[in-house]
């Protein structure tokens, strides 16, 4: 069963002769473990359908279910209960809290999703040692480079095991090592059986996903399986 | 909700985001504050000031009502009737008739009063019996002659405290006689007039054995009967009175209280009016610290929404940010106030004593630190903050999460926020416009307040309205400034205009209410000068010190008056001279004045509201002048008769008169004359013969009628001191005008700081580009100017409303006199033009403080 359900999305901007057709009709499922890449020129929709995916946006029309649930848009409780538990989320731009330090940053999301401190501080502790980052742990965001800044995001969401992670161009603002080493994280965070959904338009980040759906103009025009097609792709 | 597996264990359990929220409320609220100390001191220092303004002004209110409560009640709470005469001295004969009508209900005590010199300040002598001077003297009656009570001019003289024991020595002087006395500093339990000294009567007998008639006489209850005494019981006792001599008057506690307590009231509502508009404006300005700090916070909401917080945690995070500045502002406030309550609870009681107690001395004020005062005054602060904090705290609740770097965000109509604001500007309209009608209708002072407030929200509303459309074309009407046009290009951002709307907001609701008291203040003092030069256009006025006791005023006696007619060079000597009476019910003061000389030529040159003096009706006692607030109480006008001592006389003319605020009739001096059957004169003025020498005419006045007894003015001289005294009772919209501008210019630089904020990449991607910081700030400079413009437009515009309905409803409705409207153009002019160039100042400072960052700012967004 598919962990994460998209069905007949549509998603519409604005009324009249100025609306924007988001999403038209999109339909698709993921399952937990893959790693999958949506990929398509600006404004063809990604970053509508992962803000609908990750709760943070309500449809025009059509639905998503996750874990078989069916999602209640309407209902704002829900959708934040569902958000700090089940979702993570990395931004292009980073969003981490400028007055936390780089452990409290990542201790954020298992706070919220009801971990005690002192189990949030060891997780958090555990995924910089993981990341390289144990040094930088007391730092606060504006004394990090921009990988590290990222590494430190990817870190926060992955913090609370997440069954579903939404990535916005991760490494759009990134070097290609520091790009790497942060898809490595998210390609790792999948094979522990996470479901994650990145939108890229870079076509080397592909190499690590094993599926890419391709959208233009707001609809899903292709949904290629390249599992096997090298040697990122299977980890 | 499915299952989720954390490891070993579920988390099932793991619903409550509690704990994270306590967390974030230590790691998150708290280091904010500490990690951006400038911003921090400037939020709290807003919070402070506001909190500092506003307890002053409730703290001053409170302790000046008290201390006029207090003052007033010490006349009269004594427990006593007073019986005095109006036209006359109480004879002994007078005194055995009222002993024979109260029985043994009352004890009989009569007063000797007159007026004496302690030095150069006037003091009011009491001659009473010895055993009820030293009643409440522990040792008895010892080597004292007499007490005095201790209030300030007098202690200063005697070095004296009340709670010294051994008497003093103070040296009077009267009817050119001097002699010194032996007196003790004490309360007295029968009265607590300003410089009064009681003496024992066979003290005074000895000092000037010709003042032996009574002035007064006091019903005082015996101890062993019921202290209490009915209205019943004393309207019987006026009417066995009235038949036996109608001169004398009783007069209780009870209408002399409710004669305080009226004035109290229209004192207390002056407070509450200073208290209201100091919180509205010192609202105004937590409101904005409060939103300034809010703001640096909303994105980091929209990132915690995104992880899960709730609407309820974000706004709870945003709601402690409140209670800690709140807490530490209020502190300080409280601190800083503490001068400040000083300052302006003088302020209030100097306008108090000049307006409503010219004869009382005000009791000390109680400013002391009081637990419970001070806990009030932090509660009112957190109170005040909190509020302050609970609108960006529901922002915070309804923040959009986002997963963007740019958040999404859904089309929200302007033009139906416009089409709203339009509704409610027509309503806001029509509400002034209801309120003003049924103000005026039904002399409800309420209505009038409640006007202000409608017309407070339609400036706000027109100033939203006219500065969204001129924001917008910001960068197309300074398009002609090519160095600073992509600065300012980007203040046409709906984010920026938001800000922009904020700023104007503050400066157009300032100006607004400086412009309404500056239009009241000119108005009235304008008025007030004209009115004087009409009202007193001879070349001296010469009056009794104590003349202003509504009791026992002092006069000027005929002999007196003819002598000073004597003095050369003295061409006319006009009289004049009042008591209190009651005409329907109604108590107000009957005057007796000259207005033509012997000749029979026409002096009267006061303004006339209608009708006009005809010297015929007038000096032949078949019409009665009445003056403005007379003629709204006794709700009489032209034409309408008003009877006195029994006979109808018509009103002929209805004039200004700023003196008495409860109403004066004006009637000839020698019909008055034969009605009461004196001719002794309250005031008189003097016009010079040709080429009189005011020094000399002066001095000889004072030589022949005693400088001790009496005070004796130039026109010039009554003139200043008028003029002293306006400035005196509006002292305090001195300091509330001081506030407004201060608040307004706080409210304005963290607007402005708040403006710059949102706008900060922007900036700093143009100080990258090349721009130096002195560009940014002659930018800030010139859109501080531009965007202040609507705000002078409006604020000019509901300044002059604001002032209008000041002068036509309110003042009418609280003091019973009219003004003419008066604009000092060159005043508007200076105060706008001043309005936009503090405008460009907050503007380039603000935008000092937000960009200090170098250029490298430019690349790192966090």
């Amino acid at each position: 069963m598919n962990f994460l359900q998209i069905t007949s999305l549509s998603k519409k901007y604005g009324e009249g002769e100025g609306a924007v057709h988001a999403l038209r009709g999109v339909s698709f499922g993921v399952s937990r473990g893959e790693f999958v890449a949506l990929s398509g020129p600006s404004g063809c929709g990604k970053s509508s359908l992962l803000s609908i995916g990750g709760l943070v946006m309500s449809p025009s029309s059509g639905g998503i279910s996750i874990a078989g649930e069916k999602i209640d848009f309407e209902n704002e409780q829900g959708l934040a209960r569902y958000r700090r538990t089940l979702l993570g989320y990395v931004f292009q731009y980073f969003n981490l809290l400028p007055t936390l330090t780089a452990e409290e940053n990542i201790t954020v999301t298992p706070l919220l999703a009801g971990v005690s401190s002192r189990d949030a501080r060891m997780r958090a502790r555990e995924l910089l040692e993981q990341v390289g980052l144990s040094h930088r742990c007391e730092h606060r965001p504006h004394q990090l480079s921009g990988g590290e800044m990222q590494r430190v995001a990817v870190c926060r969401a992955l913090a609370h095991r997440p069954h579903l992670i939404l990535a916005d161009e991760p490494t759009g603002n990134l070097d290609t090592k520091s790009g790497h080493a942060v898809l490595d994280l998210l390609k790792r965070a999948a094979c522990e059986g996470a479901a994650v959904i990145m939108a890229t338009h870079r076509e080397d980040s592909l190499a690590w996903c094993g599926r890419v759906i391709r959208l233009h103009d707001g609809e899903l025009i292709d949904d290629e399986c390249i599992r096997f097609r090298d040697g990122h792709a299977d980890g | 909700m499915p299952m989720v597996k954390w490891g070993e264990r579920t988390r099932e359990g793991a619903r409550s985001s509690f704990g994270a929220i306590l967390f974030l409320m230590r790691v998150f609220s708290v280091r904010r504050l500490w990690q951006a100390p400038l911003r921090t001191v400037l939020v709290i220092g807003a919070v402070a000031v506001g909190v500092a303004l506003f307890l002053a002004s409730v703290m001053a209110g409170e302790a000046s009502v008290a201390s006029f409560a207090a003052s007033s009640s010490g006349t009269t709470s004594k427990g006593v009737l007073t019986c005095h005469a109006t036209s006359s001295t109480i004879s002994g004969r007078d005194v055995a008739v009222l002993g024979a009508l109260v029985g043994d209900r009352f004890m009989i005590v009569p007063v000797v009063e007159f007026l004496a010199m302690a030095g150069v300040t006037p003091v009011r002598v009491f001659g009473i019996d010895g055993n009820l001077v030293h009643q409440d003297n522990q040792r008895g009656s010892d080597s004292a002659d007499g007490i005095i009570v201790p209030h300030s001019p007098l202690l200063s003289l005697v070095e004296s405290r009340p709670s010294d024991d051994s008497p003093v020595s103070i040296e009077l002087q009267a009817d050119g006689s001097s002699t010194v006395f032996s007196v003790r500093a004490q309360n007295h339990p029968l009265i607590s007039q300003r410089r009064a000294i009681y003496l024992d009567l066979s003290a005074l007998e000895r000092w000037l054995p010709h003042r032996s008639s009574f002035t007064s006489v006091y019903l005082v209850p015996r101890e062993e009967q019921d202290g209490s005494f009915s209205q019943d019981e004393v309207a019987r006792l006026r009417e066995d009175l009235s038949h036996f001599n109608p001169n004398l008057i009783i007069d209780s506690d009870a209408e002399q209280s409710g004669r305080m307590d009226s004035l109290l009231s229209a004192f207390r509502m002056n407070v509450l009016v200073m208290v209201l508009m100091t919180l509205v404006v010192t609202g105004l300005l937590v409101e904005n610290a409060m939103r300034v700090h809010a703001f640096h916070a909303m994105k980091d909401m929209q990132i915690l929404r995104t992880l899960g917080v709730t609407g309820f945690g974000a706004s709870a995070l945003l709601l402690v940010d409140a209670v800690i500045i709140g807490a530490v502002g209020s502190l300080l406030g409280i601190w800083g106030g503490e001068p400040l309550v000083t300052v302006v609870s003088h302020m209030l009681m100097k306008t108090a004593q000049e307006m409503y107690l010219p004869d009382l001395e005000f009791s000390a004020l109680g400013l002391g630190r009081r637990a419970g005062i001070t806990a009030t005054a932090f509660g009112i602060g957190m109170v005040v903050s909190v509020a302050g904090g609970l609108f960006p705290a529901l922002q915070a609740r309804h923040t959009v999460p986002t997963l963007s770097a740019r958040p999404i965000e859904e089309g929200r109509g302007r033009s139906s926020h416009r089409k709203r604001d339009g509704v409610l500007l027509i309503g806001c309209g029509i509400g002034v416009w209801v309120a003003l009608t049924a103000a005026w209708s039904r002399e409800q002072i309420g209505f009038a307040y409640l006007a202000v407030l409608l017309l407070g929200g339609l400036c706000v509303l027109l100033v939203s309205l006219t500065v969204h459309g001129i924001v917008g074309r910001m960068s197309h009407l300074i398009k002609r400034v090519p160095r600073v046009v992509t600065l300012l290009a980007a203040g046409s951002s709906e984010i920026g205009e938001r800000e922009v709307a904020r700023s104007v907001r503050t400066m157009a609701a300032g100006l607004a209410l400086l412009l309404g008291l500056s239009i009241l203040v000119t108005s009235f003092q304008t008025t007030l000068q004209e009115w004087v030069a009409h009202t007193f256009s001879e070349d001296l006025f010469i009056k009794p010190i104590g003349a202003n006791d509504p009791r026992n005023p002092a006069v000027l006696s005929p002999a007196q008056t003819d002598r000073i007619a004597a003095v050369r060079g003295v061409e006319r000597v006009l009289r004049t001279r009042g008591y209190l009476v009651d005409v329907d019910g109604v108590s107000l003061s009957l005057y007796g004045a000259q207005l033509d000389d012997e000749a029979g030529g026409e002096v009267a040159t006061m303004r006339f509201l209608a009708g006009k003096y005809d010297a015929g009706l007038f000096g032949s006692g078949q019409g009665v002048l009445l003056s403005e607030s007379g003629a709204r109480r006794l709700r009489r006008t032209i034409g309408e008769t008003i009877e006195i001592w029994g006979t109808q006389l018509p009103v002929i003319g209805i004039y200004r008169d700023y003196t008495r605020e409860r109403g004066t009739i004006l009637m000839g001096w020698e019909p008055f004359v034969r009605g009461t059957e004196n001719r002794a004169a309250e005031s008189v003025s003097v016009r010079f013969s040709p080429g009189g020498d005011p020094h000399i005419i002066k001095h000889e006045v004072e030589e022949v009628i005693g400088s001790a007894a009496v005070t004796v003015l130039s026109m010039e001289e009554l003139r200043e001191r008028i003029d002293e005294l306006f400035r005196s009772t509006f002292a305090i919209t001195g300091v509330l005008e001081g506030i407004i501008l201060l608040v307004t210019l706080a409210g304005f630089l963290i607007a402005s700081i708040q403006r710059y904020t949102a706008r900060e990449s922007e900036f700093k991607t143009v100080r990258t580009l090349g721009v130096s910081r002195r560009e940014v700030a002659i930018a800030a400079a010139i859109e501080g100017v531009v965007s202040v413009v609507p705000a002078v437009v409006a604020g000019a515009c509901a300044g002059g409303l604001l002032g209008w309905i000041l002068i036509a409803y309110v003042n009418p409705l609280s003091f019973g006199w009219s003004l003419s409207l008066h604009l000092r153009w060159s005043n508007i002019i200076c105060s706008g033009v001043a309005f936009v160039l503090l405008a460009a100042l907050c503007s380039a400072l603000a935008a000092g403080v937000v960009y200090r960052q170098t250029a490298r700012g430019g690349f790192r967004d966090e």
